[in-house]
């Protein structure tokens, strides 16, 4: 890396872009894979699986970020938040907030497809949402 | 995130063995790609710390890129550095995890990662962070507690209240200034050369 000749940085990272062009599409096949088996995880009847629902969105989170999907990414995040609050209080499984988990799922079927969803205020507002649920749930955990 | 980086700057990966252990293809495959923009030819893949040793075992690598979350993933830092593979128990490693908790960063530091970035990634951030850990001359420290780059980014000797734990380490406590501090005009006219008229 230290060595002469190369490229200059300016060139590495219109390259990188352009190589990161070349997995979106299979990139955006993995962020609706992770919302499908999210979408499953949460509607399943009892305890489900709260790693599992962490490693999900935050690919989704990660993903989304590195392809400029910010409102998806920022969604993910919410819901990282939301089970990493859970799992820091060290409450019970069972008392997970899933309820809130199911919104935040919903609202990433929703934003994955902004095209169809609605303007941008209402985008807006659903994240200002999910950020106010993730710290009800967090108060709740807490006290 | 901001990045101190150079357009101007010359890289060059081509000669570099980059290995990159994450979890899913997906993730793995956007490192990969970003590499490849930056020249890299040679990018090896693990997706679980097992098979990333079996890869540190058998060839040498220049530098790491890990998500520690992985199963295994801190305890793979750790199992490195106090390894006898040479050079792969130096080699830089940059941790990377979209949990950006403070008890993340600091479980990597502790397992001996040199970096620590926070997902989502951009080809501007990781080959800003890959520079500085290229160009870090921290020593490598070997303790019973750790292994791996010095944690101490700064010289300001141990805290206070705790022994020096290296030659380098002033043991004595500095007492509160007695005088206040000179000005900048005042530290110029000691250092730099004045004209003078005979």
């Amino acid at each position: 890396m230290r060595q002469s000749g190369g490229m200059s940085v300016a060139r590495a990272l219109q390259a990188a872009e352009e190589r990161l062009e070349t997995v979106r599409e299979s990139c955006m096949e993995g962020i609706d894979a992770s919302i499908e088996a999210l979408t499953a995880l949460v509607s399943a009847d009892g305890v489900g699986d709260l790693a599992t629902l962490y490693h999900g969105a935050s690919e989704i989170f990660a993903m989304a970020g590195t392809f400029q999907l910010n409102e998806l990414s920022e969604a993910a995040g919410s819901l990282c938040d939301l089970i990493d609050n859970h799992i820091e209080s060290g409450s019970e499984i069972a008392d997970a907030p899933w309820e809130s988990a199911r919104v935040h799922v919903n609202a990433l079927r929703t934003l994955r497809r902004p095209e169809l969803s609605a303007d941008q205020a209402t985008r807006r507002a659903v994240l200002v949402g999910l950020r106010r649920l993730t710290a009800q749930a967090k108060g709740a955990a807490a006290g | 995130m901001a990045t101190t980086l150079d357009p101007n700057g010359r890289i060059n990966f081509e000669s570099a063995v980059v290995l990159l252990v994450e979890r899913s293809h997906h993730s793995a495959d956007v490192l990969q790609q970003i590499f490849v923009g930056f020249g890299a030819r040679n990018c090896l893949r693990a997706t679980t710390a097992d098979e990333a040793q079996d890869i540190v075992k058998r060839r040498p690598v220049d530098l790491i890129v890990i998500d520690p979350t992985i199963e295994g993933g801190y305890d793979f830092v750790t199992w490195l550095r106090r390894s006898d593979l040479e050079p792969n128990r130096g080699a830089p490693v940059i941790a990377v995890s979209a949990n950006g908790a403070k008890s993340g960063i600091l479980k990597a530091r502790n397992s001996g990662a040199s970096f620590f970035i926070t997902k989502p990634l951009t080809p501007a951030t990781l080959l800003d962070r890959i520079l500085w850990v290229v160009k870090d001359n921290r020593p490598f420290v070997v303790s019973q507690v750790y292994a791996g780059p010095d944690r101490r980014f700064k010289f300001e000797g141990p805290p206070p209240g705790v022994s020096a734990r290296r030659s380098t380490d002033v043991d004595t406590q500095l007492g509160e200034a007695v005088e206040p501090n000179m000005s900048q005009s005042e530290i110029d006219s000691l250092l730099k050369p004045q004209k003078v008229s005979l």
